[in-house]
């Protein structure tokens, strides 16, 4: 049957894996424990991730994941064209709640922080005129709760 | 291929569109509208009586669909349907007030309430009123950018959030001029000034949208002072805009001086006497003392434009020291 995560993996040579980020900016994360998912679109829809530009980008054990979710929320912030709000404020408040989160600068706690993250995030996905603003969430949100990178110790 | 959103709705515009349309019959909140093929939902909502909020939409200007306060719920579509520019499909299944709508509403409000001073503009506290909004959950609003920095800023440059304060844009008010002021930390980027200015009415092209993302402003070529630029002072942006963002200066001078007094003012329809067109003038009177002139939208003449006479040139009615009370200069 067709190739799935861990062949194309094994292909490349890699030899450790934190996390996958598939699809480019715009994609979801998925686990270290999500590799036996077929490459194809059904399946990657029904594992509820994306193939989208295609990329495969897979980070290292170790890597500082919560800076890679940082840096794609800039990018949203910085490529976001303007036109329409939810995309425009919502990038800038999203990179704003991240950023709050990394430096243990919370307004009110991190479960807070996430809440209003997936608050905007939602509008962002629903009321963007196009692509960019839709898909700015996404990356994030499976970083949220998928890797789950900025759990609450309790 | 006939476009979804006609490239000059010209109904829109006030002209009678005689074309005759195909009736499609669609559903919105549970009830049956039945209109010509080409209509906005959002006047299809109009003919039920059913209201959605708006902020970047005018009858006289073409949809730019970018604020997405109009946003409804189309059943079946990934994505909320813009009202005020997504016309009707026969069939359409359209909500107005699912949990979906309010919520993206409540957060385009909260997101323009934490950014942009909108204490100008018309029916906002209403608003935000009724869609619960707490723009302050976003943080502390930072203090207002230097003059002209937000005009340097350039597109893509990446500056790291401050993580003690909430973004804005709030800046000084620009007063180049003696007729108009902007004051850009009030704009909610609607681009209805940049339509009327450009292709919808006045051809001027005066301004545009500068920058991108957070960074995008109004301005004009080069950030340059309006007296240097290419505006002709019709104030037909002033006419369209939404938040106070672009005020006749008489207006802005009453207001800081306490004196503009809405609810005292006087309202009466003339004829501009200055050039054959017959403009209809709207005469703003407080106190016995012109304030304000305005054009009806509705009229189908100017739909609510004039030139630099119409909309400035009546302070030579009052003479040289009118009503001390309203502070309004004299012969301009
Ligand atoms: S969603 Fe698209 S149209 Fe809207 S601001 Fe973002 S990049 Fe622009
Ligand atoms: S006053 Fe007239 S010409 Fe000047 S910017 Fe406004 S619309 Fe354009
Ligand atoms: S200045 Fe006024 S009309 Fe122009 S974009 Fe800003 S809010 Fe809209
Ligand atoms: S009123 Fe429809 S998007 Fe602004």
């Amino acid at each position: 049957m067709g190739t799935n995560l861990r062949d194309l993996l094994a292909m490349a040579g890699t030899e450790s894996v934190s996390a996958i980020l598939m699809g480019g900016a715009a994609g979801t994360f998925l686990r270290a424990d999500e590799l036996d998912m077929q490459l194809t679109l059904e399946a990657s829809r029904a594992a509820d991730t994306t193939l989208g530009s295609g990329v495969v980008m897979v980070f290292a054990e170790g890597a500082d994941l919560r800076d890679v979710v940082l840096r794609i929320a800039g990018f949203f912030r910085d490529e976001s064209c303007g036109q329409c709000v939810p995309c425009r404020v919502g990038t800038v408040r999203q990179e704003e709640a991240l950023h709050r989160i990394v430096k243990g600068a919370t307004i009110g706690g991190t479960s807070r922080e996430l809440a209003l993250l997936d608050e905007v995030g939602v509008a962002m996905r629903d009321a963007s005129i196009c692509g960019l603003g839709q898909t700015a969430y996404a990356a994030v949100e499976s970083a949220i709760k998928r890797l789950r990178l900025f759990e609450v110790v309790a | 291929m006939t476009p979804l959103v006609p490239l000059v709705p010209l109904v829109q515009l006030g002209r009678p569109d005689r074309t005759p349309k195909a009736m499609v019959s669609l559903t919105i909140d549970g009830q049956t509208a039945t209109v010509p093929q080409g209509t906005t939902i959002i006047r299809a909502c109009e003919s039920l009586g059913i209201t959605v909020p708006t902020l970047c939409y005018l009858e006289t200007l073409r949809p730019v669909n970018a604020c997405r306060l109009c946003v409804v719920e189309v059943e079946g579509a990934r994505v909320l349907a813009p009202a005020c520019s997504r016309a009707v499909e026969p069939d359409m299944q359209v909500q107005t007030q699912s949990a979906r709508v309010k919520h993206s509403r409540k957060l385009v409000l909260e997101l323009l309430a934490s950014s942009v001073d909108l204490s100008t503009t018309p029916g906002m506290p209403e608003l935000l009123d009724e869609y619960d909004c707490e723009p302050e959950r976003y943080g502390t609003p930072e203090p207002p950018h230097e003059p002209g920095t937000r005009d340097a800023h350039i597109p893509g440059h990446h500056r790291p959030p401050n993580v003690a304060y909430a973004a804005r844009v709030a800046q000084p008010t620009k007063l180049d001029n003696d007729l108009y002021i902007r004051d850009y930390g009030k704009c909610v980027l609607c681009y209805k000034c940049v339509e009327a200015c450009g292709p919808d009415h006045q051809n001027t092209f005066a301004i545009a949208v500068a920058g991108r993302g957070f960074d995008a402003r109004i301005s004009t070529e080069l950030a340059k002072p309006l007296p240097e630029s290419a505006c002709v002072y019709c104030g037909n942006c002033i006419a369209v805009c939404p938040t106070g963002a672009l005020m006749a200066k008489d207006e802005f001078d009453m207001r800081a001086a306490g004196t503009w007094n809405e609810e005292s003012q006087q309202v009466t329809d003339t004829i501009c006497p200055y050039c054959g067109v017959g403009c209809t003038l709207t005469l703003h009177v407080q106190d016995d003392v012109i304030v304000k002139s305005t054009s009806p939208l509705e009229n189908s003449i100017t739909l609510g434009n004039l030139c630099i006479k119409g909309r400035f040139g009546w302070r030579f009615v009052q003479g040289p020291n009118p009503g001390a009370s309203t502070g309004v200069s004299g012969r301009g």
